[in-house]
Formats: C-alpha cells, sequence, structure tokens
C-alpha cells in the first residue's frame, strides 16, 4: 500500500486580534497609554492554534473519519489537505490531486441554469472543460432533475440543489475526495442511492477523507479514523476503536 | 520573479476558469433583464447622454464633436472605475470559493478586469457609427485601438489587484475607492480638453495623471485620426509599475488572505 498523504506534527495558527490598521489603532493608543507590556500580552493572546501537532497518514484506498465537536479544527483540516490554508508547522506531504466537495450550493451562480452550474462547479475544482463534458450525461441523470437542469438554479429546491451538487461531486472527483458533511443528502429515496453510489467509489479504490458529526455513517465508510479535539490529535487508528473512545 | 512567472503561468492553466467565470458572470448580469445584453451598450450611451446635457446644452460648451470626444474616454474610465469597485471586495465576495479550493488568487482581479473589457469592446462598437455621424476624421490611426486596448488591460489588472490584496485588509479601502474614483474622473480629462489646463501645468499634470496621455491618445486616435503622441508612454510606464507592484503583492500575501476572510 502506498502512503498518499502523510501529515507530521502539523499545526496552524489563526490570529484573532484585531488585523491590519485597527491592530495598528490599537496598540499604538495603548502603547501611548501604557507602554510596552500591553503590546506583549496583545500579541501573545491573539494567536490561536486551530491544529497543532497533528499527524497521521493515509495509504491509497483509505477512507479516513475525521471526528471531533464543533469547533475542534475538523474543516481547518480539510482546508489544509486542500492545500487552501498554508501551514506554520509541520510538514505535509500529499501525493496525488484532490478534488474538493463544495459544501452545498457553494458556487452555484443562482442567475444560471443548473447545466452552466455543473461547468462552472466542474472548472472551479479544477477540471478542464473537455473532462466535464465526459460526465456531464451521467451527472444530470444521477440527480434526477430531468428538464428542470435547464432552469435557473435559482428555482430549485434545497433538496434539488444538494442532489445537483452530490452528483457533480461523485461524477468529477480526484485522488483524493475530500467530503465536509455532505452524506446522505435529498429525500429517503435519493439519499438511498447515494449511499449506495458512496459505496460503489469506496469499492472502486478511492481515496476518501470525509468530516462528520454523523457517526454512523463513518462508522460504515470509513476504515481509519481520527479523533481531534481543541486542535489536537486525540486518537488514531481503526474506526471502531476511535469511536469507541469518542463515544465513551 | 520566480513566483511571479508561477502565478502567470496559474492563470493560464486554468483559462476554462477564468473563462466559465466571466461567461457566468456576465450572463448572469445580463441574461434576466428585458433588455438584456443591450444594458452593455445603454449603459455608457445614458452616462454620456447625461454629460452632454450638461456640458452642450445646458452650459453650451465642448463643441461639436464633444459627444465623441467624451465617449471615446469615458469608456476606457469606466472599464478601470469598474474593474477597480470591484476587485476591492472581490476575496470577500468569494470568501467561500477560496477556503474550498485552491486558486492562483490573481484570478479574481483578471475576472473584474475582463468583464469590463468585454463592456469596454462593445462601448467601442457603439462608439463607431457615431464618429462617423458626427465626422470624426478617421484614419488608418484608429488601429492605435488595439495596442492601446493591450496596455490598458496591463494597467487596470495592476490596479486591481493592488487594491484587491489592500481591500481585504482594511475595508474602509471600497468607500474611500468609489469617493476617490468619482473625484478622479473629474481632475481627468474626458470632459475638457488637455489644452484647457493652464499650458505651465500642463508638463506635470500628464506626469502626474496617467489618464491625461490615456484620455489624449484615445481622443487623438478615434476622433482627430492623428497617431499617439509620446505621452502615451507615460501611461505605459505607470501601466508597468502598477502590474509588477500588483502581482508582486498578490503573491506575497496569497498565503496570508484565505486565513484572514
Amino acid at each position: 500500500m502506498s502512503v498518499i498523504i502523510k501529515a507530521e506534527n502539523i499545526g496552524i495558527k489563526f490570529n484573532l486580534g484585531k488585523v491590519g490598521y485597527k491592530k495598528m489603532h490599537i496598540t499604538l493608543k495603548d502603547i501611548l497609554q501604557k507602554g510596552e507590556e500591553v503590546r506583549k500580552t496583545e500579541e501573545n493572546s491573539s494567536d490561536f492554534w486551530a491544529l497543532k501537532n497533528i499527524s497521521f497518514s493515509i495509504n491509497k484506498g483509505d477512507i479516513l473519519g475525521v471526528v471531533g465537536s464543533n469547533g475542534s479544527g475538523k474543516s481547518t483540516l480539510l482546508r489544509i489537505i486542500a492545500g487552501v490554508y498554508s501551514l506554520d508547522e509541520g510538514e505535509l506531504e500529499v501525493k496525488g490531486t484532490i478534488s474538493p466537495l463544495l459544501s452545498l450550493g457553494t458556487g452555484f451562480k443562482p442567475a444560471l441554469s443548473g447545466y452552466d452550474n455543473i461547468f462552472l462547479n466542474g472548472v472551479v475544482m479544477g477540471f478542464k472543460k473537455h473532462e466535464i463534458e465526459k460526465h456531464v450525461k451521467e451527472i444530470i441523470e444521477f440527480s434526477e432533475l430531468g428538464n428542470f437542469i435547464f432552469q435557473p438554479v435559482k428555482n430549485y429546491s434545497s433538496g434539488m440543489k444538494a442532489r445537483l451538487g452530490f452528483s457533480i461531486a461523485v461524477f468529477l472527483k480526484r485522488d483524493i475526495m475530500l467530503i465536509d458533511e455532505v452524506l446522505g443528502v435529498g429525500d429517503y429515496k435519493f439519499r438511498e442511492k447515494s449511499q449506495n453510489k458512496m459505496q460503489e467509489i469506496i469499492h472502486s479504490g478511492q481515496t476518501i477523507i470525509i468530516v462528520s458529526h454523523n457517526l454512523e455513517s463513518i462508522k460504515k465508510f470509513a476504515n481509519k479514523a481520527i479523533w481531534i479535539n481543541k486542535g489536537e490529535l486525540m486518537m488514531a487508528g481503526e474506526t471502531n476503536q476511535v469511536l469507541d473512545k469518542y463515544t465513551s | 520573479m520566480n513566483k511571479i512567472k508561477e502565478e502567470i503561468l496559474l492563470l493560464i492553466d486554468r483559462a476554462d476558469l477564468i473563462r466559465y467565470f466571466v461567461g457566468s458572470e456576465l450572463k448572469a448580469l445580463y441574461k434576466n433583464k428585458v433588455l438584456g445584453f443591450a444594458w452593455a451598450v445603454l449603459d455608457p450611451f445614458f452616462v454620456m447622454l447625461v454629460y452632454v446635457v450638461l456640458v452642450s446644452v445646458i452650459f453650451k460648451r465642448g463643441g461639436e464633436q464633444f459627444p465623441i470626444l467624451l465617449f471615446s474616454s469615458l469608456l476606457p474610465w469606466r472599464w478601470f472605475s469598474y474593474a477597480a469597485n470591484s476587485s476591492v471586495k472581490t476575496f470577500i465576495a468569494n470568501a467561500s470559493l477560496i477556503q474550498t479550493v485552491k486558486f492562483p488568487l490573481s484570478i479574481f482581479p483578471i475576472n473584474s478586469v475582463l468583464i469590463g473589457c468585454f463592456n469596454y469592446m462593445v462601448g467601442l462598437v457603439v462608439l463607431i457609427p457615431m464618429l462617423f455621424y458626427f465626422n470624426a476624421n478617421i484614419t488608418l490611426n484608429i488601429l492605435w485601438i488595439f495596442p492601446l486596448i493591450l496596455v490598458q488591460l496591463i494597467f487596470i489588472f495592476g490596479i486591481s489587484m493592488i487594491v484587491s490584496v489592500i481591500g481585504v485588509y482594511f475595508n474602509d479601502l471600497q468607500n474611500i475607492l468609489a469617493f476617490t474614483l468619482r473625484i478622479g474622473f473629474y481632475l481627468s480629462p474626458a470632459l475638457y480638453e488637455l489644452s484647457s489646463i493652464p499650458s505651465e501645468y500642463q508638463k506635470i499634470y500628464i506626469l502626474i495623471n496617467p489618464f491625461a496621455s490615456l484620455f489624449q491618445t484615445c481622443k487623438n486616435i478615434l476622433v482627430y485620426g492623428t497617431p499617439p503622441e509620446s505621452s502615451i508612454l507615460i501611461y505605459c510606464l505607470y501601466a508597468i509599475t502598477f502590474f509588477l507592484i500588483g502581482i508582486y503583492l498578490i503573491t506575497k500575501q496569497s498565503k496570508k488572505i484565505p486565513k484572514l476572510l
């Protein structure tokens, strides 16, 4: 099994203090009033480590589930892997291309038709036009939107939007798929269909990283899991073991 | 320097994305209106009409060719101000996308620049019959418009990158810019001729205001049928400077910006 993602002690910090001129303004005023000490505390308290000392590795074909409570840094981790955030610490090695799953509706232009939005979403995700053309039929068919595909997306119900987003994501994929809380979209019937499709993708050897609060789906799909709490890695290992610890 | 080259190569690599961004933006802009695409023509036309009524009819100034003199400098100004005004908030407006997918960040300002460019070209198509109607001296010098478009592209792209980066750090720039652009238009020789500036100040005026030489050149090649004067080199110099500053800023800040949104 070849390692496709390897993270070693990665960490990322955000500056929660005021940024830019506001920060400047505060420090100037405070320095005038109280001197150096204020500026020191200001600097220290405004750094917030969203993730620290996270290490894990994923082989090709692994499905990694990421669990943790709200605000624990799960989505931040996905963004780091997608290459959106750059690291402040540690090393991350990604061997392969990544298709981030746009959270529902992100990147849709409401005034445009569903058909146009398939292409727009596809190129946003980094696909070339001819690559999208190859899959556009399957996407429309799977989404079950029928003639609605030529209607502006603003006329869609939220379920229809979700179906279209999901269909785009499962047909336009790269070496590593990133999924953030979008399993099980639409009505009961479509949910079943999408779960089956996910199973099919998993059996095809696709590498996937899933972030979800739905432990059932993580249990069902993932073979590995990591548990993050307040930016720190609590546990990494087999899905069942990690979930047992997490829920206990 | 390497990073700058990399950014440009990335932009070229994602040409499909730029095409779809610009195309969908234009579609969204014009599709759901009764007059649709005609607004690309009507918008600058009505602005011109307002000034023509004000200057030609009320103030009785400007001369017979005032409408085409004004229109030939109003179009490049509208391109510039549109791009700058929309670039300043572009990262904030596209925050959710930027935080999901890795982009060469300059893709967002270039979109605004190209949408403005499209409107500019449409404007030129409308200007041509007007040139005939108002008896402009149409010569082969009109072909200078093509290199001029390219230089403007570089100039506007540069400014757009600069304001887009600063706009992330300094939200007030949106308001300041809108105001500055309004004043900037009156400080540039669109509504009046360069020759109406007192002659002792003309040189310095051309030096500090790049739009002075740009507008003069537009009027020269489109209306008077004369070749561009050497003063256009000042505008070219500004273009290269802004472009280099802009692309330097955006590559330098591209790691920080996604975290700040």
